[in-house]
């Protein structure tokens, strides 16, 4: 049962261009985007169609080929211990295609610039300038994030998907850092707009210096916001609906960044039982999450 | 032949008026007698010299056939292949025994005696020593050694085990003068074993160089251009007996092979006069043994000094090492069986009517493990020296391993448990507990740790199993590529795996019918040592050389095994030809067998639910974090965090 | 169990609800333009800390007890006065200090807020102050402060055990102490203030990668030749060692850098010794061969496997092979020189032949460059 008063209060935060009185809506969610999505910048409906019939010759094929992986029926049936699951390796300018890079700039919420590039080894390179002045518009609080972020999973004809890493409880990357701490997201995002915001997060320390570290994060570890605000009931990743993957630069101090990535990945480890690593209190019935 | 005359003459001149084997009225023997003769004139000299070449006329050879070569017995426990000759345990014939029992009483009441006990083995003591011809027990009596066999020059060591000297005496024993009688050439022999048998000079033996592989030791010998000397470079560490020692035995790098990325190394055995130049030696500080590190620098060795052939030190140091290891356990035999008769004296000391000790249960199970521990140590000695003795070049490393490590074992823990029952008395440092502690702790560590040598011990015992079953091994690490051989085997190991193993050795019929209960055991334990064995290497593959948690189970695992089936042996025989004591003796090896059932048992079970399912990975995780902050870095227990 | 399946059920119900807090300042945004009247209520306290000349700790509480003081009873304007201290905080230097913010909290009366009815509780009584301590909540977590426990009654009394700064305080009492020490290299406490010890820290952090790294301080006037005088802390372990020295003579040696490694959001500069990759040996072990296990006899030491190729250690990189890695007091050209000639005093004659190439770079970013051959190199020749 959803009370009046939390309808009342629930102000889903969104950005509009004018506001002419204070918006009251309630848990609706217009759309995935949480109000960044930009549709002036989108084609005309002609260009679009246009475009998405040359596409479809491809997506035939993708399709093609997953109903032959069906049919074949293959799975992975031993998980072995210390074997890293490779989900995105960075190499080629391929593998950069994958990734999507955006900073408070993109969305006149800030100065800071990123980019995802390869270094001269051949390691992915997300690198950029960390600025924490606050545009002076009124309405922004806070300011200074970069971020990379994979593409949305998706089947033949561009229809959404999930990566099912179920069999996984630990999230493996080979970088190397700058002594920051980046941040890192998985977007579990569902078909109702309630699980749209849907984000596990956990931090990635780095060491910094010339030496690659293995991180190995358990999925236990992560936790559940929305938002970027960590919620009041906490549950562990679901792992079998993981839209994308990103790592936010988000430091409280700006200045240059550097974290280098050979590959994410995703590891089986028998000795790590835990499920979920955060403990949950009973309260009075109205307390927590409201 | 004058040459060799001449050898034998002023070896034996020195010796002439004791003559250990010949003399029937030995009690009437004086030990204060001086060994050496000095000054004697020309004519008595030619008596002496006579009677000497008359003994040397009528020594005997004593003719000992041995058996052909049969497939080592605890390798191939692994395979399940149980030789049952060996329920039926080893003996010697009546003659050797007899003249052993009476040389091993002798001994051990002269090395209790006080001028036997010294500071250092110093050079009266090693003359006493040697009129017993307690020096070089397997040389030959042509030498004038006692023409020990294995077993018999156990039970010697265990007799000059009395001595509070212990260690020095056995290093001098095992390692320096065993060499050279196995080893050295006529003329090295001539030179310095019988000057090291008639306790003038005394050996030391340098081999360890710190907790390294063999394949890195440093020292190093290279052969001067004229290939006359060769010139020795490096250190030796914790060297027994390098202060008073006469004469070192190094065994150094010759040689060494780089291919790829491997280094091997060739080491050759080579005797050094420690009057030698660029010989420094810097003592450590211990107690009742003399221990020292050795530096070489540029020490020139003659080249007839090799000992064996050039580059062939491994094989020597190979072969050695497993009488050594062997002999260990007769040296802890006597050490825990010291510690056992003393304890009983005192405990009866402190008892008295009001405050009966010895009645207690407390003391009761300490002191009963105690014994059938020293029961098991013994059986698997004897056992050990018996495989060696009866069978040509009979495999026996790890037989030999197994008795080191629990002997070892055994007396550290005996030593424990009496501090643990004795309580205050042993704090005053003149306790006789102590040399006795000590030296159970250099049983431990000289130069092989325990710990290390169970390692050894199980990677032995899995080369020979991967050996034989390398096929098997090879499908089941492969499940899907042999899909049929994986299915059988499910429905042929059904009962293994169900822990019910048939039990179709048929070892009850080889030992007394009272021990059929405990001949069971054994044959269950057998056949789960193979199933684990198997489990083992088809989990790890070749990787299980890393896996020392495991590996060291395993040891456990065949260590008990082994210890069973001496145990077993041993009181079987003793029953059937009516000993004294036999039927504690059975009551003994069953009682093993009952606790080393339950060990067995649990360490299978630990083996089989795997490191995750025990605490051996998060050993590793937690020991991995204690490197990695350089400290025991849990906060502690009072530690706020806000 | 229960507590579990009710968070995974209830979440689910409740997700609409989530940002609670940011929705809070636009409620406020409506209550200020309703309810404020500014021309009437004419006490703004935003001058009272810019008037302070001498600005630290002590006149900061002093502003605080000023204000209390002033008016006694009412206690106009605490709200405005509150955000202008939050907002002053920076510059009297007392932005982590978890007594300013109690003061700051003990501002508001007690007793006056409490929700009388079940409407006022449901209804955020009194949103002007509650977003107010929300706000200066939220700057605590910003700055890292954590509440202690004597907050938690001081909330309680202000605001009842509905009120939304008591919730939030949970919040923070439940998540802050969990990701205080979640970092697997904490930062010395107190932190250093010195560059120098900053420096030794963040070298000892990047070495920590080793535990056999030693870090070793060295002066650079003790090279007769140097112009700087100035520290240099350089870090090297027993692998390295035996990887300088089995270094091909012929073969160059880079000193690169600098490069930067952030501790707590402050740049250190360090630079890198290190020669050509090696290049990978192939091997063509067979893991389930177990018919040639080899073990040695000598249990002198535990064995491992002994692998056709050596396993490289961790400073044989794919791109580099690390030899060492200093900061130094100046970061110039010449204090690392210094460095080297330590380096080659402490045992590495041979560094004195190896060619040492100074490929020292203004940026730190090493993408794909067509023209990478252009890179300010220099030769060391005066050896």
């Amino acid at each position: 049962m959803l009370n009046l008063q939390r309808s009342l209060t629930c102000l889903i935060c969104r950005r509009r261009s004018v506001h002419t009185s204070p918006v009251l809506t309630t848990f609706w969610e217009k759309d995935d985007k949480g109000g960044y999505r930009d549709w002036k910048k989108m084609p005309p409906l002609k260009d679009q169609l246009r475009e998405g019939l040359k596409d479809l010759k491809t997506e035939i094929g993708v399709w093609a080929q997953e109903m032959k992986e069906r049919f074949e029926g293959d799975p992975i049936l031993i998980f072995r211990p210390g074997e890293v699951d490779v989900q995105w390796r960075f190499g080629t300018t391929e593998s950069l295609n994958k990734w999507m890079a955006t900073s408070d700039a993109d969305n006149n919420e800030g100065f800071s610039t990123c980019s995802l590039t390869l270094t001269k080894e051949g390691k992915g390179l997300f690198s950029g300038t960390l600025d924490k002045r606050i545009p002076k518009d009124g309405k922004v609080k806070r300011s200074g994030y970069c971020s990379m972020k994979s593409l949305r999973v998706r089947k033949s004809f561009k229809r959404d998907s999930h990566l099912d890493w179920t069999p996984y409880n630990m999230l493996v990357m080979r970088v190397r850092g700058d002594g920051r701490s980046y941040l890192l997201n998985i977007h579990a995002k569902g078909y109702h707009d309630l699980t749209w915001n849907d984000m596990y997060h956990f931090v990635l320390f780095t060491r910094g210096g010339p030496y690659w570290q293995v991180a190995r994060i358990p999925f236990s570890k992560f936790y559940f916001g929305s938002k970027g605000r960590i919620q009041d009931r906490q549950v562990s990743v679901p792992l079998d609906r993981i839209a994308s993957f990103g790592i936010t630069a988000g430091e409280r101090w700006g200045g240059d960044f550097h974290l280098e990535i050979d590959y994410i990945g995703v590891e089986f480890d028998p000795n790590h039982r835990e499920e979920f690593a955060y403990e949950m209190y009973k309260t009075e019935s109205g307390i927590a999450s409201t | 032949m004058l040459m060799k005359y001449s050898f034998i003459n002023q070896s034996l001149l020195k010796r002439a008026s004791i003559n250990f084997f010949n003399t029937p009225s030995l009690a009437s023997f004086s030990h204060d007698a001086v060994p050496a003769v000095k000054k004697e004139n020309n004519d008595e000299s030619y008596q002496k010299e006579l009677k000497v070449f008359q003994t040397f006329t009528n020594v005997t050879r004593k003719t000992r056939v041995k058996k052909p070569q049969k497939p080592p017995f605890v390798k191939n426990l692994l395979l399940s292949e149980f030789d049952k000759d060996i329920l039926s345990y080893p003996e010697l014939n009546k003659e050797d025994t007899k003249n052993l029992e009476e040389n091993a009483k002798l001994l051990k009441n002269v090395m209790k005696q006080s001028h036997m006990s010294s500071p250092s083995l110093s050079k009266s003591l090693r003359q006493n020593l040697s009129d017993y011809k307690a020096i070089g027990l397997q040389a030959p009596n042509l030498m004038d050694g006692l023409n020990c066999n294995v077993s018999e020059s156990c039970r010697i060591i265990e007799s000059l085990s009395e001595n509070d000297l212990r260690c020095s005496i056995f290093n001098n024993e095992q390692y320096g003068v065993q060499t050279l009688v196995k080893f050295a050439d006529d003329k090295l022999k001539t030179k310095y074993l019988t000057r090291l048998m008639n306790g003038e000079l005394l050996s030391a033996t340098c081999i360890s160089e710190g907790p390294c592989f063999v394949d890195t030791l440093k020292t190093n010998a290279k052969l001067s251009l004229d290939g006359k000397t060769w010139i020795l470079n490096g250190e030796k560490v914790f060297v027994v007996n390098a202060k008073s020692a006469d004469v070192l035995i190094v065994f150094a790098v010759s040689k060494v092979i780089t291919k790829d990325v491997h280094r091997d190394v060739k080491l050759t055995a080579f005797l050094v006069e420690k009057n030698s130049p660029g010989i420094s030696i810097n003592e450590i500080d211990t107690k009742g043994i003399e221990m020292a590190n050795v530096i070489f620098t540029d020490t020139p060795i003659p080249a007839e000094n090799v000992i064996g052939k050039v580059n062939e030190g491994q094989k020597l140091l190979e072969m050695l090492i497993t009488e050594q290891r062997l002999s260990v356990s007769a040296v802890c035999a006597t050490t825990t069986r010291t510690i056992l008769n003393n304890m009983i004296n005192e405990i009866s000391r402190n008892s008295n009517n009001v405050n009966r000790l010895h009645e207690t249960d407390n003391i009761r199970e300490n002191m009963g493990k105690m014994a059938i521990s020293l029961y098991a140590m013994e059986s698997a000695t004897y056992l050990t020296a018996g495989l060696l003795d009866d069978y040509t070049d009979q495999d026996v490393q790890v037989e030999a391993i197994i008795s080191k490590v629990f002997a070892s074992q055994v007396t550290t823990k005996s030593a424990l448990s009496a501090l643990d029952l004795l309580g205050l008395s042993t704090l005053s440092e003149s306790h006789w507990l102590h040399p006795l502690l000590r030296d159970a702790q250099r049983f431990k560590t000289l130069h092989e740790p325990d710990e290390g040598l169970k390692i050894v011990l199980a990677l032995l015992c899995l080369e020979h199993a991967g050996k034989q079953r390398n096929d098997v091994i090879n499908r089941l690490r492969n499940p899907f590529f042999h899909i049929n051989f994986n299915w059988r085997r499910m429905w042929t190991q059904r009962r293994n795996n169900a822990d019910n193993p048939k039990l179709d050795l048929e070892l009850p019929d080889h030992l007394h019918l009272s021990l059929e209960g405990s001949a069971q055991k054994l044959e269950y334990c057998v056949k789960r040592l193979e199933y684990i064995a198997e489990i083992m290497l088809v989990r790890y593959g070749v990787e299980v050389v890393n896996y020392h948690m495991e590996l060291k189970r395993l040891a456990d695992i065949i260590i008990d095994v082994y210890l069973m089936t001496a145990c077993l042996g041993r009181a079987s025989r003793s029953y059937c030809i009516g000993l004294q004591f036999a039927e504690t003796e059975m009551l003994m090896a069953a009682s093993f067998c009952k606790s080393a059932l339950t060990r067995v048992k649990y360490n299978v079970e630990q083996i089989n639910l795997g490191q995750y399912f025990t605490s051996d990975e998060d050993c590793r995780v937690i020991s991995k974090k204690l490197f990695q902050y350089k400290e025991y870095f849990p906060k502690h227990p009072l530690t706020r965090n806000f | 169990m229960f507590l579990r399946s009710l968070a995974k059920y209830g979440s689910f119900f409740c997700k609409s609800q989530y940002s609670i807090e940011r929705n809070f300042i636009r409620h406020v945004q409506v209550s200020q333009r309703k309810f404020n009247d500014k021309s009437e209520k004419a006490i703004v306290r935003k001058d009272s800390f810019d008037s302070v000349s001498d600005k630290n700790r002590q006149t900061y509480l002093d502003t605080i007890k000023m204000f209390i003081n002033q008016d006694h009873i009412y206690r106009r304007g605490h709200v405005e006065f509150i955000y202008s201290a939050l907002k002053n905080m920076e510059e009297f230097g007392v932005s982590k200090d978890l007594e300013v913010y109690k003061a700051l909290i003990d501002i508001l009366p007690k007793g006056k807020f409490l929700p009388q009815n079940m409407i006022q509780a449901e209804f955020m009584h009194y949103p002007k102050q509650q977003q107010c301590i929300i706000d200066l909540l939220e700057q605590m977590e910003e700055n890292g402060v954590m509440p202690d426990i004597e907050m938690e009654p001081q909330l309680l009394n202000i605001f009842g055990k509905r009120g939304y700064p008591l919730r939030r305080y949970w919040r923070m009492m439940y998540w802050m102490p969990k990701f205080k020490n979640l970092s697997p290299w904490p930062v010395p406490d107190p932190f250093p203030t010195d560059t120098f010890d900053l420096a030794k820290y963040a070298i000892e952090r990047i070495t920590s990668v080793d535990v056999n790294s030693v870090v070793t301080v060295y002066q650079s006037s003790d090279i007769p030749e140097s112009i700087d005088d100035t520290w240099i802390v350089s870090a090297q372990s027993k692998t390295q060692q035996t990887l300088l020295s089995e270094h091909e003579l012929d073969k160059p040696i880079y000193v690169e850098g600098p490069f930067t490694v952030w501790i707590r959001g402050n740049p250190i500069n360090y630079f890198v010794l290190r020669g050509e990759p090696k290049p990978l040996i192939e091997g063509d072990s067979d893991p389930d061969d177990v018919s040639k296990l080899r073990p040695s006899l000598f249990g002198l030491r535990p064995p491992v496997t002994k692998f056709l190729k050596v396993i490289p250690s961790v400073h044989e990189q794919e791109d580099a092979v690390i030899f060492s890695v200093c900061a130094t007091g100046t970061s110039s050209k010449d204090s690392l020189l210094s460095w080297i000639r330590h380096l080659e005093k402490d045992g590495y004659p041979n560094l004195g032949k190896i060619p040492v190439v100074f490929k020292l770079r203004s940026g730190t970013k090493e993408v794909i460059n067509p023209d990478e051959g252009k890179d300010p190199k220099d030769q060391l020749d005066d050896k």
